[in-house]
């Protein structure tokens, strides 16, 4: 008697305690970086919510971790450490060969395959650039990709219809006649603004059809060398310089608010941003003036603009079950109507197919038809290695390089020449990142 | 014998007296330890390896990261800007700083007034000064380029020559400068005796000769003190330029320091940065010690 009671409290010890057990190894908590600020930060945190509360089962926590060269390092500097990862990091597009060489993450595309998710779901174009050497590494989560921004009271007032797409050379027509300038000859109003970013040289190079690094933008081939020393980049170079000497184009520097601000104030009548300011710019616009959207330029034939923001990486390290529940995470993000409710809370638009479809979208769209250049831009443009955009190493500061040779076109010297300069320290810094990560 | 004993003895006693205080600084020496001397180890022992952006295949170099440092042409282009930024920084921010502390000094009503107007700018974030600068000197909309146009004057590129830059970041450093270096102006000013200058007066000398024979050289402790100060803070300014020019255009702000975070976080170089960080180091030790060599033999201490 005594020994069964005991055995029975044995059990009821023991089953107790494996119910626990059980329940605590099936609830999981998720680590997810991100480096969205602002306005984009309200909105990831929105979704990491919904995704809390759509189930028990898994809750994540997301950290802002400063900006993407800020993440970036912060996962550098925890991979050099070894320990501290966390389950999910949100990269720039420019990291995505970082990211596959890193060794650190479970390519999307086998947790993919592992759960029967149809990859031809994605869109062909955010799913071409984070492919690493025929495998899906990253989750386009951010997508984003260059427009051209019209302030159409100055066009009216200059009698230049608008126009969805455009060359360079019609570009730099349109911009000297939008240009007014003061009895003094000092500039008013500017034609053009478009912020120092190397992001505007490489897009002009893809929608050129040119490569920005060799063996078809690193696609066919790990890319050993770049290739910004094409025409394309060069004839924008040369024209955005050009018409800063004349007082047509301004040159406000690297940093974008600088630009939006001018562009805003009705001080620049056409620019070039990323789809994501568009929530921002419009906002600062007001009813100053009515803004139109176009498609960036090119130089003689329209190829088709790569995309950019940001993807994000399941890293390895952690147990099964935690990298499933990562990957639940990942996929409660590619749901339709969580890319319809992102898309429009930030400008960032769908990366799978069947959301523009949905009648939240479709309203919103009606209602602001700005927000579809860029969707429509990406739907028109070929689907080839030029517009898979350029996939290496090194690319912060190869980056930094071509920021530099564009300053240097302004201060007199030609684009390709300075381009060449830049080549040369870019290559240098590319054969560098190749050879220090062959030999780990 | 007997006075290594009492030595001893007075040492011992020293000690006691220590202890205690001993006990209130130990928070601050553990962070001291903690955030200062253990990174600063951990660079050190970061420089004498080569490991790839992952921190893989970590290897024993030597000083080679030294060596490579020392022997590209952007490093020396690097120091030779931030020379040319300390040697305009550093004046003029003991310039701005002294003549604040001149007009503030002695106490009139409103003074505190002014005092607090000086130390706004020192009260001030580095990032909050440089967004409002930012705007200020914005190419086309800023208020500085409105200012010129109003004066029938051409507007500058500030912020956006290369010509510009730097001179413009080194005002901006000096400009954010000034409170701290007023407020310890002011108190080397206070510290004057006022019998001193009184006899003067009294003696027939002018205020320009009491102010060079007397209080400059009363002065020059403290001014010396500062002017080491100033020149080792220009040679660390790293916000204004982080979040002004990011070294631009075409490198023509790319100092020492700012060299050192565009190898560690873009170019994925951290032994390397951390070479040129000790690089610096070494400099500012240096010169510290130089110039603390020169003030204890040509300074007056009243």
């Amino acid at each position: 008697m005594r020994m069964w009671t005991r055995r029975v409290w044995a059990q009821a010890i023991l089953s107790t305690l494996l119910l626990l057990g059980g329940a605590q190894a099936q609830r999981v908590t998720l680590e997810f970086w991100h480096s969205m600020g602002g306005v984009l930060g309200e909105a990831t945190e929105k979704l990491v919510q919904d995704f809390n509360k759509s189930q028990d089962r898994i809750q994540v926590k997301s950290q802002y971790v400063g900006s993407y060269d800020d993440g970036i390092n912060k996962l550098l500097a925890v991979l050099r450490a070894g320990r501290g990862y966390p389950h999910v990091i949100q990269v720039y597009d420019i990291g995505a060969r970082i990211m596959a060489d890193s060794g650190a993450i479970v390519p999307l595309e086998d947790l993919a395959r592992k759960s029967g998710f149809d990859l031809g779901r994605f869109l062909p174009q955010p799913r071409s650039y984070y492919t690493v050497e025929g495998k899906l590494y990253g989750l386009p989560f951010n997508s984003s990709n260059p427009i051209l921004y019209l302030n159409m009271a100055a066009f009216q007032e200059g009698g230049i219809p608008f126009k969805p797409t455009w060359s360079l050379k019609d570009l730099e027509e349109a911009a000297r006649k939008l240009t007014k300038k003061d009895a003094q000859g000092r500039t008013v109003r500017y034609g053009l603004s478009i912020p120092i970013d190397s992001w505007f040289v490489e897009q002009i190079s893809y929608n050129s059809g040119e490569y920005f690094c060799n063996n078809e933008n690193g696609r066919k081939a790990k890319a050993t060398a770049v290739a910004f020393d094409n025409p394309a980049a060069a004839a924008f170079l040369d024209m955005y310089a050009r018409l800063v000497r004349e007082g047509v184009a301004a040159n406000t520097g690297r940093n974008w608010a600088d630009s939006q601000s001018l562009f805003a104030q009705g001080q620049a009548a056409i620019a070039a941003y990323s789809t994501a300011s568009l929530t921002g710019v419009l906002r600062q616009v007001g009813n100053r003036f009515p803004l139109r959207t176009a498609f960036y330029p090119f130089l003689r034939e329209r190829n088709g603009v790569a995309i950019g923001g940001a993807a994000l990486y399941v890293l390895k390290g952690f147990p099964e079950e935690q990298v499933q529940a990562a990957w639940e995470f990942v996929r409660f993000l590619l749901e339709p109507e969580t890319q319809a409710r992102w898309h429009l809370a930030t400008g960032y638009f769908p990366v799978v197919r069947g959301v523009t479809e949905l009648p939240q979208v479709r309203q919103a769209h009606v209602k602001q038809p700005n927000y579809t250049t860029a969707i429509q831009q990406l739907a028109t443009s070929k689907v080839n290695a030029s517009s898979a955009g350029c996939l290496m190493g090194a690319f912060p500061e190869i980056r930094q390089y071509v920021q530099t040779a564009w300053e240097e076109t302004l201060k007199g010297k030609p684009a390709l020449e300075a381009l060449r300069e830049a080549k040369a320290r870019a290559d240098q810094a590319l054969e560098r990142y190749n050879r220090g990560v062959a030999q780990p | 014998m007997d006075a290594t004993l009492s030595r001893a003895q007075r040492l011992r006693k020293h000690l006691r007296g220590q202890g205690e205080a001993l006990v209130f600084l130990l928070p601050a020496y553990a962070l001291f330890l903690l955030f200062l001397v253990l990174p600063l180890l951990e660079a050190l022992w970061l420089s004498l390896h080569q490991e790839d952006l992952f921190g893989r295949g970590r290897v024993w170099t030597g000083l080679a990261n030294y060596q490579k440092a020392l022997s590209r042409p952007e490093f020396w282009k690097s120091a030779w800007l931030t020379l040319k930024f300390a040697l305009i920084t550093a004046p003029l921010e003991l310039l701005l700083g002294f003549l604040a502390a001149l007009l503030v000094y002695r106490p009139y009503p409103g003074v505190a007034l002014f005092r607090t107007l000086f130390f706004l700018t020192t009260a001030i974030p580095t990032a909050v000064a440089a967004v409002a600068w930012g705007w200020f000197l914005h190419p086309v909309g800023g208020l500085a380029n409105r200012l010129l146009a109003s004066l029938g004057l051409p507007p500058q590129p500030w912020l956006t020559s290369p010509e510009l830059a730097l001179p413009t970041l080194a005002v901006i450093t000096a400009w954010a400068g000034v409170g701290f270096t007023a407020v310890l102006l002011t108190a080397g000013l206070q510290n004057i005796p006022a019998e001193i200058l009184e006899a003067a007066e009294v003696d027939g000398a002018g205020p320009w000769t009491r102010f060079w024979r007397i209080t400059l050289p009363l002065l020059s402790p403290t001014l010396f003190l500062v002017g080491l100060l100033v020149v080792l803070k220009s040679l660390t300014a790293f916000g204004q330029i982080h979040l002004l020019t990011r070294g631009g255009p075409a490198e023509s702000s790319m100092v020492w320091i700012y060299r050192v975070y565009q190898d560690a976080f873009f170019n994925f170089r951290v032994p390397l940065a951390a070479a040129e960080a000790l690089l610096l180091f070494l400099v500012l030790l240096l010169m510290a010690a130089l110039q603390f060599r020169l003030l204890g033999r040509r300074v007056h201490y009243g």
